[in-house]
């Protein structure tokens, strides 16, 4: 029960919310020169990520561990505070609705639960996910095969896409993307052909391809290989991140529709030595 | 082309830094009117160089605006709204704001490709808004307290709750952008992410502080001080270039 | 509040055991006394795990090696005649100590030197007559290296013919053929330019292919030795030149970021390297004005050009490029070097080349030096005929 209430205790979010801020601001700092270090995360999942390049260099690594745990107690004490709020409230559920306050405290729980939902949504992302990095695809109709999977990716066709505006005159004759006709075949799932570019993924039976470069990128480019490059990833958290994250977003617009407004003369100047 | 845009962008950033100094000046000597014409001459330069920045970028998303997006958002502030204060710290924070773009007045940096997304430029346009509305509170609280009232600050937690919601659009947007562009929704490489997530914890620790019944008005004001220094600070130093190792 | 601070420090003492618990190693000082990488386990230990940049080496056991490449694919090097690992396909398996390699990169030939593995280099895209090496040379003459088209085209069927083990590049666009023709491909650049550390150990990566972690030891102390030796030799000269590199071609402007090896190497001999706010990939594109700005205040300008590309004297440069002329170092008096053609084949003379920056950059600090990799270019074009042994058939 101590503990209990030891979870629903604002001033614990309070304490982790400041937390929370002094670590990030200083994984900032570590941030600094060592962008690398961080970007092999995304490849290798959260567990291997520091079981290796945590374990050897581990100052570098323990702003991202304390964020974790922190990001871990602040999941605790927002479904303690929100559970036993909302525990109170389903008692009167329609009479809560009803009441603008109450849809305001209910906008505020949203807000709450969606944001549990969003770490969750990450922690699977990043513990189960799955990364093939790399995976170059030509355009000679020659098929690649996924390493480690069944997927077979070929390039039915690709157009470079030019830079048509005059303010950068370094992109002047530059292709800035590249549109590719993609053959995708998963051995009893079937096929599928679908257009792959730079911020446009392709989906597949739970398989995610998103392209990471392709080549060449200009006309006079010294390397004349056609061929694009795909991050092929299998990621199970994606739907609870972007569930939480619309969530979240209804819950803020309610939190600002339904904010009780202060009225009154309290808010008329008055020296602070005056207040009580 | 793109030699006379750097020629005139240097020359812009001069003139609106000389008249942000003309009207700090004219504040502090009590000529509202005077005031009011050298803001408005820094307000236009800063939209000529936030809109010739940001249109020679495009479809690209322009990297290192954001320190004169805000600037442009708190003169826009200054000359509509805040006519009539007399405090000085806005001025005085425009000119900071000019100063330090002074420093640094070209954006360098070619744009990157991935950044032709429409989410991409809601991520920097909401964030800009964002970072605008938050240290508009804190400037806010800031006159308050200097001046030793004791006003329930209703109107600052008003521009932190809307700015609280841009911020959130434009985490949310970067996270779709680096989704679809990455193929995850948070990079923990980038620093710009990092410093998003550290404003945003904050600003909801501020919202939480609200339910304390020991949360007084003076503590209110200096915590929305603090935050805008910390708003400030993210916003500003990663636009400073080389000179950030300065400061 | 105390259960807060009660589950803190149980979590710190849990993570504090557990990372001094591991069987690695304490980390190595890098050269500037930053401890920047994990040193490989010694013989006791089974497993290590070794960073560099961005390429990793983990021992799992004594059959498997699992090293990710540039590209970030995960190969696994397993022993002649031990059992292939389960969920690695064919491809991504390498049998070692490996006997044939084709190379793509000068600086992956100038590793198999440092490794003592030339001789199992079998194809390079460098033409023979591009090559200062006369190892390299010698081996093209006796047929044992063959030239296997340019990097931007290579014949796929020469590189068959030539059975090699491994192809070491840095075009995955070769990786699907190579994959029909069932030959493993090591990707050995990176997306974001090698810094000062990963390039001195770049070589610990290539050693587990070979079985030549020893040597590869010795050459990263002994670069090691020298850049401190650099470092107690400048660093209390009060003169703090401001350095540049990179170059400005027809609609570009390359160089390198403050990330990179040379960015570090300048900060690292008491001078201030002038893209150093600049990150990400060696040899990257910034602004033309932001070029010109940093040429105001530079005072020593290294191009890539070489002397066989148009980089023969200052007026050449600016001949080249007449915007270029109002930077500092290529006016009167001003510093400009250029690259001789052997310099980017000298990678395993790591220890000269950075001293030779070291010279260049502070001469007072090493008089009577002699430049080997660099030539600092004169006002105006030499006379015909005079300067042709200078620039000529150096061999190395």
């Amino acid at each position: 029960m101590l503990l209990f209430r030891f979870f629903t205790s604002l001033h614990l979010s309070v304490v982790l919310f400041l937390l929370l801020v002094v670590d990030l601001l200083f994984g900032w700092y570590c941030l600094e020169g060592n962008t690398s270090f961080y970007q092999m995360m995304n490849r290798t999942g959260l567990v291997e990520w520091l079981l290796t390049f945590g374990r050897s260099d581990p100052f570098h690594t323990s702003w991202f561990v304390v964020l974790l745990v922190l990001l871990f107690f602040l999941a605790i004490n927002t479904l303690c505070c929100t559970g036993e709020k909302l525990t109170r409230l389903a008692k009167n559920f329609h009479a809560t609705l009803q009441r603008k306050s109450g849809r305001f405290t209910l906008s505020v729980h949203l807000m709450h639960l969606a944001m549990v939902v969003l770490l969750a949504g990450y922690l699977l992302s990043y513990i189960f996910g799955e990364v093939n990095s790399s995976v170059a695809v030509g355009d000679s109709g020659m098929t690649t095969v996924v390493p480690g999977t069944q997927l077979r990716l070929r390039v039915e066709k690709m157009e470079m896409i030019p830079y048509s505006g005059k303010g950068i005159p370094a992109f002047e004759g530059r292709r800035i993307d590249a549109e590719a006709l993609l053959h995708i075949s998963l051995k009893g799932y079937g096929e599928k052909v679908q257009k792959i570019s730079m911020n446009r993924p392709v989906f597949f039976h739970g398989w995610s391809l998103f392209m990471q470069t392709f080549n060449p990128k200009s006309e006079g480019s010294m390397s004349k290989n056609i061929y694009i490059v795909l991050d092929v990833r299998r990621d199970p958290g994606i739907p609870l991140t972007f569930c939480g994250m619309t969530a979240f977003v209804l819950g803020v617009l309610g939190y600002l529709c339904f904010r009780p407004r202060k009225t009154g003369t309290n808010e008329n100047s008055i020296p602070l030595h005056h207040k009580k | 082309m793109g030699e006379t845009m750097a020629f005139l962008s240097e020359h812009v950033s001069l003139v609106m830094c000389a008249a942000f100094f003309g009207g700090v000046v004219s504040f502090y000597s009590r000529r509202p009117r005077l005031a009011c014409g050298f803001m408005l001459v820094g307000m236009f330069s800063n939209l000529w160089l936030f809109i010739s920045r940001y249109t020679a970028a495009l479809p690209f998303m322009p990297l290192h605006i954001g320190l004169i997006g805000i600037s442009l958002l708190l003169a826009c502030v200054q000359v509509l709204f805040r006519r009539q204060e007399k405090s000085l710290l806005l001025p005085l924070l425009l000119l900071l704001l000019a100063l330090c773009n002074l420093l640094y007045p070209k954006d360098f940096y070619l744009p990157f490709i991935r950044s032709q997304s429409l989410f991409a430029h809601t991520f920097l346009l909401c964030g800009i808004g964002a970072k605008a509305l938050l240290i508009l509170a804190a400037v806010s609280a800031a006159d308050i307290l200097l001046r030793g009232e004791a006003v329930v600050l209703s109107a600052a937690s008003r521009l932190v709750s809307f700015g609280y919601f841009l911020l959130i659009l434009s985490m949310f947007s970067g996270e779709i952008w680096s989704y679809l562009g990455w193929g995850t929704p948070v990079v923990w490489h980038d620093a710009a992410i990092t410093t998003v997530i550290a404003l945003w914890f904050y600003w909801s620790c501020f919202l939480h502080l609200h339910y304390i019944r020991s949360w007084s008005t003076r503590w209110q004001g200096a915590f929305l001080a603090t935050g805008g220094v910390l708003t400030l600070l993210v916003s500003v130093l990663p636009d400073l270039g080389p000179y950030q190792g300065v400061l | 509040m105390k259960i807060l601070v009660l589950f803190a420090l149980l979590f710190f003492t849990a993570f504090t055991l557990t990372c001094c618990d591991m069987e690695q190693p304490a980390s190595e000082g890098g050269p500037d006394g930053k401890s920047v990488v994990s040193k490989m386990a010694g013989k006791k230990a089974k497993k290590s795990f070794l960073t560099i940049g961005e390429f990793t080496v983990e021992k799992k056991s004594d059959t498997l090696t699992v090293v990710r490449d540039g590209a970030g694919r995960n190969l696994a090097l397993v022993p002649r005649g031990a059992a292939d690992p389960e969920g690695f396909p064919p491809e991504m398996i390498i049998h070692t100590p490996m006997k044939r390699v084709v190379a793509y990169s000068n600086f992956d030939v100038a590793t198999l030197r440092v490794l003592g593995e030339i001789n199992t280099l079998v194809g390079t895209t460098t033409p023979e007559n591009r090559w200062y090496v006369d190892e390299v040379k010698k081996r093209f003459t006796d047929g044992s290296i063959v030239w296997v088209g340019n990097s931007s085209g290579v014949d796929y069927e020469v590189i068959k013919k030539q059975k090699p083990d491994v192809v070491l590049t840095w075009d995955p666009s070769i990786v699907p053929m190579m994959t029909e023709l069932g030959i493993p491909v090591v990707i050995t650049s990176t997306p974001v330019a090698m810094c000062l550390n990963a390039r001195m150990s770049y070589v610990k990566f290539l050693a587990p292919f070979f079985g030549r972690e020893q040597e590869a030891d010795a050459y990263f102390q002994r670069v090691g030795d020298s850049l401190k030796a650099i470092r107690r030799r400048t660093r209390d000269l009060a003169d703090q030149p401001k350095v540049m590199w990179g170059d400005m071609y027809e609609k570009r402007v390359l160089v390198e970021p403050g990330n990179a090896w040379i960015g570090e190497l300048v900060g690292l001999v008491q001078s201030d390297y002038l893209f150093e706010d600049v990150y990400g990939t060696s040899c990257i594109e910034i602004s033309m004005e932001r070029f010109l700005t940093s040429g105001n205040d530079a005072t020593v300008y290294f191009t890539y050009r070489t002397p066989k590309t148009g980089a023969t004297s200052k007026e050449a440069l600016k001949r080249n490029h007449p915007l270029m002329a109002c930077i500092t170092p290529l006016g009167p008096g001003g510093s400009v070097y250029s690259p001789l053609p052997w310099y980017s084949q000298s990678g395993d003379k790591l220890d000269e080349i950075f001293t030779e920056i070291a010279a260049i950059i502070h001469p007072d600090a090493y008089p009577n030096y002699t430049l080997k990799y660099f030539l600092e270019l004169p006002e105006k074009d030499p006379v015909e005929g005079k300067e042709g042994s200078k620039n000529g058939e150096k061999r190395i």
